[in-house]
């Protein structure tokens, strides 16, 4: 009896090692796939993707906030935008400095994240979780975005931020289309493996259990405060690198990054591809980045229109999103397969 | 000797009510023991005291002569002191095998749960075993029936290594086989990992399988306290609860 | 005292505003994201009159009916299917504000427009010359206040909301329908929500984004006067509308909105059930 349970075990381990293996396989194949994209692909697509990954590797930030721990961020924009205004403000007022490009691209994640961290110690650690958490991130994205288009001297107002000095690290320059897209893929991948880490990690069961369960959770010895942070602070370091990316490929920053819309579109990403699932974000991204692009000229005033549609939607009918229908489906299937 | 767990005049008050009364307790190292009292004598209500769940307004609590009181809900759990739950209390979401290695990284630090230890794993496993649930490792806990519940969650508060484990009414809605497989097993566990017990019961032949000393409480107040033949004989505690049942 | 005045009106409009909002919270759990939508939906109530017939009054008079039926529509369509999920009925509503405040832009178009007062004239208050129509608005909103203070206060169904509020499931067993308390809440916080956007119409520059802005303003007040208590939420508003008002005098609007967010962040810190919130449970 004891030896079956040993060996079933065993297998178990086994088989959670090829499903791994197997995962990396197929990831390593999509990165070789979007490696070669601009090899085959027109400036044009090449750009499109590369903006898909970023809002994607924007919306896995938020996902891990969200889906994983249960803690809605409105304004989650707030630190894309910062990511995004940091690397600019760097390059625009200090280009001449030595050592400029590493600068931007260290700023354009650091503040970001020191803005969420503190933003945890203040709230998180007071214990302001749930809705009233949810509705102070809105308020800080919308502060963040007026004074980005009220400090006209220094943000360059509703303008925003252009004529930049290119990223420079030593040979290498972070610019333009190319460097920007090689940089988002391996940039995708490598928040893509700190996100899975994380969630896979004991850490990670504890963020789940902050969401479904958080006194059995803190009741098993985790400070479920700290999960939260952890979480939290990780996410909007995700999603601060997305705003970073985004300067070098657009070589322009907005006050529009920092706000509303955007916000609600990351939800959308995330709410659309799946919550609690690491590909959905990036899925959620593609599919209404994708939808968007079919649009008419004429249709193109009624996306955002859309978008809350979208948004009411799926909320009501499909919480887990895309890959959860799919999921569903697949487990469907195999459940007629075993039964006969 | 001295106490492991030790409570010292505990009052807690809810509006005019004192569902706590001024409840003192001693529980030594390896003790086995059952609170009794009938419905609304404060039981649970100490037992939220103990864990830290809710904040005395008199009295203090000791873990191996160290205040526990005003520590938070997950420091109390660090030191030791764990608990199962009335009703069954897992995350809904994951699978079993997920719960159970949830509980035994539970007392690990922060920085530590990064990966998870081979030795949290294998005592996951090995618990998963004992509680007669690896055949339910991979399904979803949302999808237990309530006996397969209360086995996960006796298996989580195992997994975390306790040196304390409070246990609220944890046979309830459990078959009467399975109430006393329970009882086997915990007394088998609790002798062979030296642990403590402090259990909540109102099934007596559960007690009567399980306690080294009985508490009674009633109306918030500890009404008498000893083995298992002495309470029994105790001509007070058969008028307010026992009654004609032993 | 201009300044004071300024914020007297503020006050005014955002006590309307944020009433709704901290009654359906403390009644139902939910958040309604498109509140502020339910606000801008009485100011088109009022554009759409104006346009139709030349008169400014009869908008104002029709808004609370119109915005309140479209709040009741709402609770009955949609918050109702997510009761219990306080984060999903946040992001819902979030999507139903993005299609109302979209839609409206398809129907009047994006810009902004600006309309006639009803009416004209200064009454000196105090040795200050202050816009009769602020003046009229401030008194409006008081007597608004005083009835709802009444109807929550005084009637049958005002026992029932607080019934509903305090423990539901004991509320429904002794026959009250919370599901109609829910509805007529709803439609009560819309239509006041929505009377608040018809009389501020004339006194903003209006287009489909001003929504957002009174919502955030009313989630300062929410957070400042805590939820489930009427008199917390004018004080509140008060104190938020005054604030705004000594600090737009001074700074620029976007320093005033950072004073006032630090604020009700080292409120809610302190006390997390507002100023003048009952501590429960």
């Amino acid at each position: 009896m004891t030896e079956a349970v040993g060996a079933r075990t065993l297998i178990g381990r086994s088989a959670a090692r090829r499903i791994e293996l197997v995962h990396w396989v197929v990831a390593a194949a999509v990165a070789v796939a979007l490696w070669v994209v601009p090899l085959f692909a027109s400036r044009f697509v090449t750009g499109q993707v590369a903006r898909i990954l970023v809002f994607g590797i924007a919306a896995l930030g938020l996902d891990l906030i969200w889906g994983y721990t249960g803690q809605l961020s409105l304004g989650h924009a707030a630190f894309f935008g910062l990511g995004a205004y940091a690397t600019g403000l760097v390059l625009v007022h200090l280009g001449n400095v030595p050592a400029a490009g590493l600068l931007a691209i260290v700023a354009g994640v650091a503040v970001p994240t020191t803005l969420a961290y503190l933003m945890a110690r203040t709230l998180i650690h007071g214990n302001v979780t749930g809705a009233y958490f949810a509705i102070i991130t809105l308020l800080v994205s919308l502060i963040l975005e007026q004074l980005a288009t009220t400090l006209i001297g220094i943000t360059g107002g509703i303008n925003g931020l252009y004529g930049m000095a290119p990223i420079r690290i030593g040979p290498w320059e972070l610019w333009g289309l190319l460097p920007s897209y090689y940089t988002i893929v391996v940039c995708a991948l490598v928040a893509y493996a700190i996100a899975r880490r994380l969630v896979r990690s004991p850490i990670g069961r504890a963020m789940e259990g902050v969401r479904t369960n958080e006194q059995r959770t803190a009741s098993l010895g985790y400070p479920t405060s700290s999960v939260r942070t952890i979480a939290f602070v990780v996410g909007a370091a995700i999603t601060g690198l997305a705003g970073m990316l985004y300067v070098p490929l657009e070589q322009f920053v907005y006050p529009t990054q920092l706000g509303v819309l955007l916000s609600t579109s990351i939800i959308v990403w995330v709410a659309i591809g799946g919550r609690r699932s690491l590909v959905g974000p990036f899925i959620g991204a593609f599919v209404v980045s994708y939808g968007q692009s079919l649009l008419s000229d004429r249709l193109q005033q009624y996306w955002v229109l859309a978008t809350g549609v979208f948004l009411v939607v799926v909320v009501l009918t499909q919480p887990r999103g895309l890959v959860g229908l799919v999921s569903t489906a697949v487990r469907r299937v195999r459940g007629h397969r075993e039964e006969r | 000797m001295t106490a492991l767990l030790e409570a010292r005049g505990l009052v807690k008050r809810f509006g005019g009510l004192r569902a706590t009364d001024g409840v003192s307790l001693a529980i030594e190292p390896g003790e086995v023991r059952c609170v009794i009292g009938p419905n609304g004598a404060g039981k649970t209500t100490l037992f939220n005291l103990l864990t830290g769940h809710l904040r005395p307004d008199e009295g203090e609590i000791l873990l191996d002569g160290e205040r526990i009181d005003v520590l938070p809900l997950h420091e109390i759990a660090r030191r030791g002191l764990v608990r199962k739950y009335q009703v069954p209390s897992v995350l809904p979401d994951v699978s079993v095998s997920e719960n159970i290695r949830l509980a035994a990284a539970g007392r690990r630090r922060l920085s530590d749960l990064l990966r998870e230890r081979a030795d949290d794993r294998d005592r996951a496993e090995a618990t998963l075993e004992e509680l007669a649930l690896d055949g339910l490792a991979d399904r979803i806990a949302g999808q237990l029936s309530h006996g397969e519940l209360q086995r996960l969650e006796i298996a989580m508060v195992l997994a975390a290594q306790p040196r304390v484990l409070l246990l609220d009414e944890p046979t309830a809605g459990m078959t009467v086989e399975e109430t006393g497989r329970v009882a086997t097993m915990l007394r088998a566990i609790a002798e062979r990992r030296g642990l403590t017990l402090v259990i909540v019961e109102h099934d007596i032949a559960f007690i009567k399988m399980l306690g080294d000393r009985i508490t009674v409480l009633h109306e918030g107040r500890v009404l008498a306290e000893g083995p298992h033949a002495e309470i029994e004989a105790d001509p007070l505690v058969r008028r307010v609860y026992l009654g004609e049942g032993l | 005292m201009t300044t004071v005045l300024n914020g007297l009106t503020l006050a005014a409009v955002l006590s309307l505003v944020a009433i709704g909002l901290a009654v359906i919270f403390g009644l139902m759990r939910v958040i309604n994201m498109a509140h502020g939508e339910m606000f801008i939906l009485g100011s088109y109530t009022v554009v759409a009159a104006w346009e139709a017939t030349g008169n400014v009054w009869l908008g104002i008079a029709l808004a609370p009916f119109v915005v309140g039926a479209i709040g009741w529509a709402i609770e009955r369509t949609m918050i109702r299917r997510l009761s219990g999920r306080l984060l999903d009925t946040l992001v819902a509503t979030w999507g139903l504000s993005i299609v109302i405040r979209e839609g409206l832009k398809v129907v009047f178009g994006a810009g902004s427009r600006n309309l006639p007062f009803p009416f004209t004239g200064d009454l000196t208050v105090l040795g200050t010359r202050y816009p009769l129509y602020r003046l009229f608005l401030i008194a409006l909103a008081v007597v608004v206040m005083a009835t709802v203070l009444w109807v929550f206060l005084r009637t049958d169904f005002g026992w029932k909301v607080s019934a509903v509020t305090q423990d539901r499931e004991m509320a429904m067993a002794m026959g009250i329908d919370a599901g109609r308390i829910d509805a007529a809440v709803f439609a009560l916080g819309a239509g006041l929500a929505g009377l608040a956007g018809a009389v501020m119409t004339p006194l903003i520059t209006l287009n489909p984004e001003v929504g957002l802005f009174f919502l955030a303003r009313s989630f300062l007040v929410v957070i400042v006067g805590g939820v489930g208590s009427l008199l917390g939420t004018a004080a509140g508003a008060g104190l938020i509308g005054m604030g705004q008002a000594a600090l737009a005098a001074s700074f620029r609007p976007v320093i005033a909105q950072i004073v006032l967010l630090v604020l009700a962040i080292v409120i809610i810190r302190l006390r997390p059930t507002g100023l003048f919130g009952r501590l429960q449970g």
